[in-house]
């Protein structure tokens, strides 16, 4: 019995022995404590969480005990319990995840639209429901600052930049036309449907090493990951059509669409300035596929076919007062492979290929202008993660674009042929090193070579960020870029070199709550713009890289998606000093594209009730300079100011027990006739004037209408 | 007096051994009945760690991911600052992904992701076009796992509840799902396990304000 006793209290003894009490704090690195932190036992369920200044207290069977302090945000760490007995202080030092929400993130020059970025984001829905886009994703992005509305071209114009200087690049790889093809006046748009992607990029300057071949501006696109499930989609417009249909399997995906766009119907209804002899039409062709390969390789495919055709009656430029015809024809083609990896060892793969093939036919009753232009990209990049807070990529790409141009006078039967194949080759190499949370730094480095040029380049791309208080940033970035001349001014030579700009960029940026405030001051120099001879273009001799010029500025921005409950607006406003002398233009002038002030607003109110969005933007920007030969000075005349509202509504419902959204948009409201320049006739008239007509929008306002439905 | 002591030390000694290893069930059922009693917001923070060290260990658990999930969606319908209400959102979404990577109740969990997007909308109501849609969505899908989920029924006709009526919303319309779950709820009265059982008190609410409506 005694001996029974004895053993049943050594046992408890022991039990009561191997108990011991940790007590300690959680703290972050700075020594900031971390409250309502999990310690956990490791292999129980036993734990406490840390009170109100970060303290906790626990007891621990301490046979291999060891704790596990976890926190949102953070990376979790283990201690274990080395104490047999009694109490012991066991303090935590959790460090932040790199991706963590309140992590640093460089944002000079880059309107990014991760997931977790909220409040800079234009996803696809924002993209449609901003009025002044028409559901073009280059429409949306000139309601953020640093862009320019050019209403009678459509492309990006990048802070006094030309439309040239900026690239479009899907899932990393260059997408050579993204825009339609255009007869003057009549704006292009993108030839990509933004429900393709589901990030966007946006830089005005400053970007990545990965991207090259543009002087001012990279818009890099992420196309969609695997689609949530089988779907029809169905659109009906005021101007067309299409059909989609998606196939999902568990690890793969195809979907396929065709569209059929006709303008017949639209401008018979309505105005338009210019008499139309074939009104635009277009199909287009899309297939998406998605392949999953093992635990992390995605692999996609996309492409897209499209055709157009249009025509219509334009001033004859030659002969005050008449008339000419004008048509195009456009066949496109871009597919788009990439292939996407993740090994173990942090190491991650990017790359793929992508293909261009576009054609135009250009009539123009005096001349004929039939192009293509081939353009092969590939591209490979490897990622490397030493932690969460270093890594470094480097990867290598190679262009082929081959260009053919037959030009033929009517008249004069005089033809010429202009064909010509340039290889870039690039490599890359840019470090992110983050050595505490509030701090991050990126270095890069990117060289090039041109066969066609027989040139090469190396340029440099510095950014940095640091964080000033938990809600605010300061950025700055610098970055050499290079761009070879485009392909009109290589046609009568080759004996060019690249085109350079320099980008210096300091960005503030305050975000909380779902506001967004940022301010960005930047300048860029240009260096080596090909300049030419307008009397003889065609003479090679006088294409010399002997141009430059600078643009400056400030570009400010505020997004607001909490005031109101259910009203989100976000405001621009840009302001630049731009002067260069390039291609014709005899003397440093501001550029016909580079308004001086600029801004917009974009508002959109949610009305539960009857499940509809109001949206209402207007875009407000200083007259723009043009060249009228009447005058001695050369680009001294200013447009009048631009100024647009437009509204729209997006109605969501059923029909027939499917979801639907029925959509409608009126551009330019108060029907303002703006004038974006002046286009001169070639010859003076009688009295020896050079006679003009305004450069503006085919039509006063635009009107659309389309009802989208999901199966 | 020895009697005593030696059944007292001998209690210790199981005490002490049980309370090293409760089972898995038992775990979860303990920390479920504090959830009956729980009223304040750190009570619920505290429950939410509890389930999380249960799943830190339970690895290949769903239950645990699935309440820690579930608490802090409540969390963040108590939360009024907006980035707060998504960061609580954010974390229930790691847990539900989770809990679909170790093959976790399909049906409970996509509604419990109907649950998630319906917080979302509450942050900004602008929100209410792509998440409404997409919480009827993934609510159709856990009716269609599991056509006797109460859950899936009672979130489903509150979404319907809260769209306007001439796009088949409305108490009309939702009435028939939240009075078809109540049915269902009714078959779990008694049950006990870990597996999800709330709802049937919100879902006699959603009852009574639709009665309400009507008369």
């Amino acid at each position: 019995m005694k001996n029974l006793l004895s053993a049943a209290l050594i046992i408890v003894s022991i039990s009561v022995n191997a108990q011991v009490i940790v007590k300690g704090k959680i703290t972050d690195k700075n020594g900031s404590p971390l409250v309502g932190a999990n310690i956990i036992i490791k292999g129980t369920y036993d734990g406490t969480i840390t009170d109100s200044i970060g303290n906790y207290s626990l007891k621990v069977n301490t046979e291999n005990s060891t704790l596990i302090a976890t926190y949102m945000g953070y990376i979790n760490q283990e201690i274990p319990v080395n104490t047999a007995k009694g109490q012991t202080e066991i303090n935590f030092k959790l460090k932040e995840s790199a991706n963590q929400i309140e992590g640093v993130v460089i944002s000079a020059g880059t309107f990014e639209t991760a997931d977790r970025k909220r409040s800079v984001t234009l996803q696809p829905l924002d993209i449609v429901t901003t009025p002044s886009a028409t559901g073009d994703i280059y429409g949306a992005l000139t309601s953020l600052p640093g862009t320019a509305t050019i209403g009678e071209d459509g492309r990006l114009f990048v802070r006094g930049g030309d439309g040239y200087e900026s690239k479009t690049f899907i899932d990393g790889l260059l997408s050579k036309k993204p825009y339609s093809s255009n007869v003057p006046d009549l704006p292009s748009r993108g030839r990509f449907s933004p429900f393709l992607f589901s990030g966007t990029t946006f830089s005005t300057g400053g970007y990545s090493a990965e991207y090259g071949q543009a002087l001012s501006s990279a818009l890099i696109l992420n196309s969609n990951s695997l689609p949530q499930k089988n779907q029809t989609d169905i659109s009906l417009m005021t101007v067309g059509g299409g059909v989609t249909q998606t196939i999902k399997s568990e690890n793969s995906s195809i979907s396929a669409g065709v569209e059929y766009f006709n303008l017949a119907p639209y401008s018979k209804l309505t105005t338009q300035r210019f008499e139309m002899n074939k009104y635009p039409e277009s199909v287009g062709l899309t297939l998406v596929a998605r392949q999953k390969i093992g635990d992390h390789g995605m692999l996609k495919l996309f492409s897209t076919y499209s055709g157009t055709e249009f025509g219509l009656k334009y001033p004859d430029l030659t002969t005050p007062g008449s008339m000419s015809n004008i048509a195009l024809k456009n066949k496109n083609n871009y597919s788009n492979l990439s292939y996407t990896d993740k090994f173990g060892k942090g190491w991650t793969l990017k790359s793929g290929m992508a293909f261009t093939y576009d054609k135009n036919n250009l009539n123009l009753q005096a001349f004929q202008v039939n192009e293509s232009n081939k353009n092969l990209q590939a591209k490979i990049t490897l990622k490397k993660s030493f932690s969460e807070n270093a890594s470094v990529l480097f990867g290598a790409e190679e262009t082929f674009n081959s260009f053919n141009q037959d030009y033929t006078e009517t008249a004069t039967t005089f033809s010429n042929n202009s064909h010509f194949d340039d290889f870039n080759s690039a490599v890359y190499a840019e470090g992110d090193y983050r050595p505490i949370a509030k701090l991050a730094l990126r270095a890069g480095v990117r060289g090039e070579h041109s066969s066609l040029l027989n040139k090469s380049n190396v340029g440099a791309r510095l950014s940095a960020a640091v964080k000033i208080t938990n809600s605010s940033q300061i950025s700055l970035a610098y970055g050499n870029f290079y761009q070879t001349p485009e392909e009109d001014l290589l046609r009568f030579t080759h004996n060019l070199s690249f085109e350079k700009a320099d980008h210096y960029i300091a960005n503030y940026q305050w975000e909380k709550s779902n506001r967004i405030f940022r301010i960005e001051a930047y300048r860029k120099n240009y260096k080596d713009l090909v300049t030419y001879n307008p009397n003889e273009y065609w003479n090679g001799d006088f294409y010399k890289n002997s141009g430059g010029g600078h643009s400056q500025g400030i570009d400010v921005f505020y997004r607001d998606r909490m005031t109101f409950r259910t009203l989100e607006f976000w405001i621009s406003y840009s302001y630049v000093d731009s002067k260069r002398k390039y291609r014709y233009y005899p003397e440093m002038v501001t550029p016909s594209f580079a308004p001086t002030h600029s801004a917009s607003f974009v508002a959109k109110k949610w009305v539960q009730s009857i499940t509809t969005q109001f949206g209402l933007s207007t875009t407000f920007s200083t007259g723009r300079p043009y060249n009228n030969p009447n005058s001695t000075e050369f680009m001294d005349g200013r447009a009048p100011f631009y100024h647009d509202i437009s509204i729209n509504c997006s109605h969501l419902r059923t029909i027939f027990g499917k979801s639907a959204i029925i959509y409608a948009s009126i551009n330019n409201l108060l029907g303002r006739d703006n004038i974006y320049g002046y286009r001169y006739y070639s010859q003076p008239n009688t009295d020896g004037v050079y006679e003009a007509f305004p450069l503006k929008n085919d039509s006063k306002r635009f009107y659309f209408a389309g009802i989208f439905i999901t199966l | 007096m020895k009697k005593t002591i030696l059944t007292a030390a001998v209690l210790m000694v199981l005490g002490t051994a049980m309370a090293q290893q409760p089972s898995y069930e038992n775990a979860m059922l303990e920390t479920l009945t504090m959830y009956d009693s729980a009223k304040t917001t750190t009570d619920l923070q505290t429950l939410a760690s509890r389930f999380e060290r249960i799943a830190t260990t339970e690895t290949s658990k769903w239950e645990p991911l699935y309440y820690h999930a579930f608490l802090n969606i409540n969390l963040s319908f108590r939360e009024k600052d907006g980035d707060k209400k998504d960061a609580l959102l954010d974390i229930a979404q790691k847990s539900i992904d989770k809990a679909l990577e170790v093959n976790g109740d399909k049906s409970e969990l996509y509604a419990l992701q109907g649950f998630l997007y319906q917080g979302r909308i509450q942050v900004n109501a602008m929100r209410g076009m792509t998440y409404s849609q997409k919480a009827s969505e993934i609510l159709e899908n856990a009716v269609k796992e599991n056509p006797k989920n109460p859950r899936a029924l009672f979130l489903l006709g509150q979404n319907i509840y809260y769209t306007p009526k001439m796009f088949g919303g409305g108490v009309k319309n939702a009435l028939p799902k939240f009075q078809e779950a109540k049915a269902l709820f009714e078959n779990e009265n008694g049950k006990t396990g870990i597996a999800p059982k709330w709802g049937a008190k919100a879902n006699q609410r959603m009852i009574d304000s639709c009665n309400k409506e009507n008369s």
